[in-house]
């Protein structure tokens, strides 16, 4: 080989060695640095995968901790509306049941089947891995729910409820009692799946049965004429709720003049009514600090609910009118200071409009001449919520609440009834007219030469038979004492002759008298006293005297075994119009529960109205001059006390109580302020009772 | 090898041609190109999801946070609050609280809004605590606080991407359209609370608009249970 052959082979080996070695490693290092980005790239979508995944695991446990609080809340309604009439309560060991047992004391699981949501596919979004939910109850006892500031707690603020002692008719009530409408439940959602995706929420709320009767509420109103006009108009004061289910078409709905008020309180009672009536558990008001069971209030927990459209005025107010008052009342009734009987200002709530802060710029109110609202906490409204959350209300299930009329299906005794008037009222009550009845017609229904029932009036009994709820036959007796100017409303086998202190003479609210009269109900000056229970469904109604319920207040000293309205009631209903102090004198007071099924009631003059009232079309006070309001001016203002049974289920049987389809009586909501999620963390313990992590803060 | 041989070859080693070199050259700046944009394809995939991943943890956190304290709420309403007076860019609401003395308890008010900031890092999203539940009520000193960087991370210091906020929008649920499907009753415009909340979070540096969306749009609905 010469020397330019091993020239050109020692280049071509160099060259090619060379060039072996960079390809190798260009491509290795290439490779390298795909791989590099490429694992780190599968490293980024699987932290997001797995990010995204546990927040969907996250708002799974979520949802289910909500649904589970539903499930609670529909369990205790139906816990109520299954108890025996009369004694529906949490605390009865029958329905709900715990492991353990229910108590006042911690938190106990709820006895409830079916809690586990099985996994499942769902179309294009893959599967879902289903889960549970864990509830659990925790009763309170009265003095927690009316102070719990002083039991330990720091709830938002204190709440009526009623109990063994109420429905004993026990005042006061003692603190000890357990409350058997109002109960914590608290959630827990839990979400399985494989590790790091497993999620827990725990969701917790104060719930309360309340009744859904018109007659225990203050003013319950229809929805007027439909014409626009409003359904309360006037000069009047209002110490209760007022409830308007409304029209669209009201504009306004509520007007209000020459300084009318809202009260949430009887401090404006007259002491004689004060007095037979039991006093009210004083509560802790939203703002105050009640350690020591200082600065405790008696409420009505009254509110005022509009439904309406508002692009329209719903409430008009004129001439320094105001609905709640700030701070607290002075001491009122027998016994101050002592008592303690404050009443709270501010009313509990105002749901009208879209929560807007007070005075509201919408168009809603109408604030005019010095008028004001006053409401808890930072003076706002809440939207009329869909479904009602409080009573009364009829046909939940549609978009538009509707007036409970006579005609709405009912469930009495645990019988359904499809239409309250004609299926039950007609075939339970004593038929009566001024005819068959010449006693009744010449006096109340005003074909006598009195024109009314008055002094003049001679004495008469009147037998008459009806069936109770139950479906027993009852028999009794209408009687008229002139000389003490009392209707009396007799049973259990006794008579007008029976001696007063015979037991059991008089009717009670738990066994009424009913009456279907085609007959007027008119009442002169003086007015009279009744004695006893009677529900009676009379056409137009005229008050021109009061009507004082019997009891054993004496304005200085307080009832006790005979009281408005738990031992002796007067229930009025009607189809045609009530006036009330439309005549030339004012009234002392008119103690009844009133329910006006089509027209209208008017009320001029001084008058107390204690009890419940309730007008599907319009209440017309003082001065109203709106739509078919023409009444006039002057002597006044009516003023309206709500003042219902000391125990709702104490309310007669009866009485029609519709909120929807079902009929039923009761219905369980969540109690505003009390809706709270749990801070819990991953390795947090949930407490035994509403605090730590599940405390109001 | 003899000095005449090494002088030979010397004298043979003519060194690549032009030709030569240009075609390297090519070669080796198309290789060198090559790899630049492999490179600079893979980091910005690489900051793209980094970012993603981080603006999806960030967002979550921040409408958790949302939803956690507007359901809560006593009471909301989307209005100018604080210093907003863009409509639908604020809301205020107010927190149930426990009992207690005040005038309230232990409520507080707070406004939400979308704070317009025209220089970098860009529009924040800010809390304040307000005097009154009231409309255009101004914050308290001292109180304002930035959402965004309530939940600053490692990542976040490490990218150097300074969150912002885009597009944010409080709508009141202005009624429940009937079966129909329109809204028919207007008395439905008052019977629901419901909160129409949304948001678009970007870092400004990975995410630029497109069909309006800033970064990552994040929108939900809730209502307040108190």
């Amino acid at each position: 080989m010469g020397p330019s052959h091993e020239r050109v082979g020692i280049s071509a080996i160099g060259r090619r060695s060379r060039e072996r070695g960079s390809a190798l490693i260009i491509s290795l290092m290439l490779l390298l640095v795909i791989t590099i980005l490429g694992l780190a790239l599968f490293d980024l979508a699987q932290i997001e995968n797995k990010s995204a995944a546990a927040s969907l695991a996250d708002y799974r446990a979520f949802e289910l901790a909500q649904a589970g609080i539903e499930r609670g809340i529909r369990e205790l309604q139906n816990g109520f509306i299954n108890d025996v009439y009369g004694s529906e309560s949490w605390n009865d060991g029958v329905s709900p049941t715990c492991t353990p047992a229910c108590n006042v004391n911690t938190y106990s699981t709820l006895n409830i089947a079916n809690t586990t949501i099985p996994a499942q596919t769902v179309t294009n979004f893959g599967t879902d891995p289903g889960g549970s939910y864990t509830v659990e109850l925790k009763l309170l006892t009265v003095g927690e729910a009316n102070n719990p500031i002083s039991a330990g707690y720091t709830y938002p603020h204190g709440l009526t409820c009623f109990s063994a002692s109420t429905k004993a008719l026990i005042d006061p009530v003692p603190a000890t009692d357990v409350c058997d409408n109002l109960a914590f439940l608290r959630s827990t959602g839990t979400v399985n799946g494989p590790p790091g995706y497993s999620r827990s929420r725990t969701i917790q709320v104060l719930v309360r049965a309340s009744s859904t009767s018109p007659f225990a509420a203050g003013i319950t109103m229809g929805g007027g004429d439909g014409l626009g006009n409003p359904v309360i108009v006037g000069q009047v004061n209002i110490a209760g709720s007022v409830n308007v289910l409304g029209n669209v078409n009201s504009n306004p709905a509520i007007r209000l003049v020459q300084g009318s008020q809202m009260w949430n309180h009887w401090g404006q009672m007259d002491v004689t009514s004060l007095t037979a009536m039991r006093r009210r558990q004083r509560i802790c008001p939203v703002g105050a600090d009640c350690t020591g069971g200082l600065n405790l209030v008696e409420s009505l927990e009254a509110d005022l609910r509009v439904y309406g459209n508002i692009t329209n005025n719903l409430v008009s107010l004129f001439n320094a009118s105001s609905l709640g008052q700030p701070g607290v009342t002075a001491c009122y009734g027998p016994g101050c200071p002592g008592s303690g009987r404050v009443g709270k200002g501010p009313l509990d709530a105002i749901y009208v409009a879209d929560g807007c802060p007070l005075p509201c710029t919408a168009t809603a109110f109408s604030l005019n001449s010095g008028s004001t609202l006053t409401v808890d906490g930072n003076n706002i409204t809440k939207p009329y919520p869909f479904r009602f959350p409080g009573p009364p209300l009829a046909r939940a299930d549609i978009a538009t609440p509707t007036f409970p009329d006579l005609t709405s299906p009912v469930t009495i005794a645990g019988t359904a009834y499809a239409n309250y008037q004609a299926n039950f009222w007609a075939s339970h009550a004593q038929a009566m007219n001024g005819g068959t009845y010449p006693d009744i017609g010449n006096s109340l229904g005003g074909n006598g030469p009195s024109g009314g029932l008055d002094l003049t009036v001679l004495d008469f009994a009147d037998a008459v038979s009806w069936t109770d709820a139950a479906g027993n036959p009852q028999t009794g007796w209408i009687c008229w004492y002139q000389a003490s100017a009392t209707l009396g409303f007799v049973g259990n086998g006794n008579n007008c002759g029976t001696p007063n202190t015979t037991p059991g003479k008089y009717l009670t609210p738990a066994n009424p008298m009913l009456l279907n009269g085609n007959h007027q109900f008119n009442v002169n000056p003086f007015g009279i006293t009744y004695r006893g229970a009677a529900i009676w469904s009379t056409r137009q109604i005229r008050l021109d005297g009061g009507l004082t319920a019997f009891n054993d207040g004496t304005g200085a000293s307080f009832c006790s075994t005979d009281c408005f309205p738990d031992n002796h009631l007067l229930v009025l209903m009607s189809d045609f119009q009530i006036d009330i102090a439309t005549g030339a004198l004012p009234l002392n007071r008119v103690m009844a529960f009133i329910f006006a099924n089509t027209s209208l009631v008017n009320s001029q003059r001084g008058v107390h109205i204690v009890g419940a009232l309730a007008a599907k079309n319009t209440l017309c006070f003082n001065g109203a001059a709106a739509g078919s309001c023409t009444t006039p001016a002057g002597g006044g203002p009516p003023q309206f006390f709500q003042a219902n049974m000391y125990d709702p289920r104490n309310l007669p049987a009866a009485l029609f109580a519709p909120s929807g389809l079902s009929g039923e009586r009761w219905r369980v909501t969540p109690v505003p302020r009390f809706w709270l999620e749990c801070r819990v963390g991953p390795t947090d313990t949930l407490p035994t009772t509403p605090s730590g992590i599940c405390s109001y803060q | 090898m003899t000095a005449r041989s090494l002088a030979g070859l010397l004298r043979d080693a003519r060194g690549f041609t032009l030709l030569e070199a240009v075609v390297a050259s090519v070669i080796f700046m198309t290789i060198v190109f090559g790899m630049m944009t492999l490179y600079s394809t893979s980091q910005q995939a690489y900051n793209y999801g980094t970012s993603q991943a981080y603006l999806q943890r960030v967002g979550t956190l921040l409408q958790e946070r949302i939803q956690r304290e507007l359901v809560g709420s006593v009471a909301l309403q989307t209005v100018d609050c604080g210093p907003n007076s863009t409509a639908n860019l604020s809301v205020m609401y107010v927190t149930p609280g426990a009992g207690g003395s005040g005038a309230a308890g232990s409520q507080r008010v707070f406004c939400l809004w979308e704070q317009t900031i025209s220089t970098p890092p860009g529009p924040q999203l800010f809390r304040c605590q307000l005097t009154n539940f009231a409309v255009a009520d101004n914050c308290q000193g001292g109180t304002t606080e930035n959402m965004l960087t309530l939940t600053q991370s490692q990542i976040s210091t490490q990218i150097d991407a300074p969150l912002r906020v885009a597009n944010t929008q409080f709508m009141r649920v202005a009624c429940l359209p009937a079966s129909s499907g329109s809204c028919g009753d207007p008395g439905r415009q008052v019977v629901s609370p419901l909160v129409d909340v949304r948001f678009d979070l970007s870092d400004g540096v990975n995410f630029s608009a497109q069909a309006g969306i800033t970064g990552v749009r994040f929108a939900f609905s809730l209502t307040p249970r108190n």
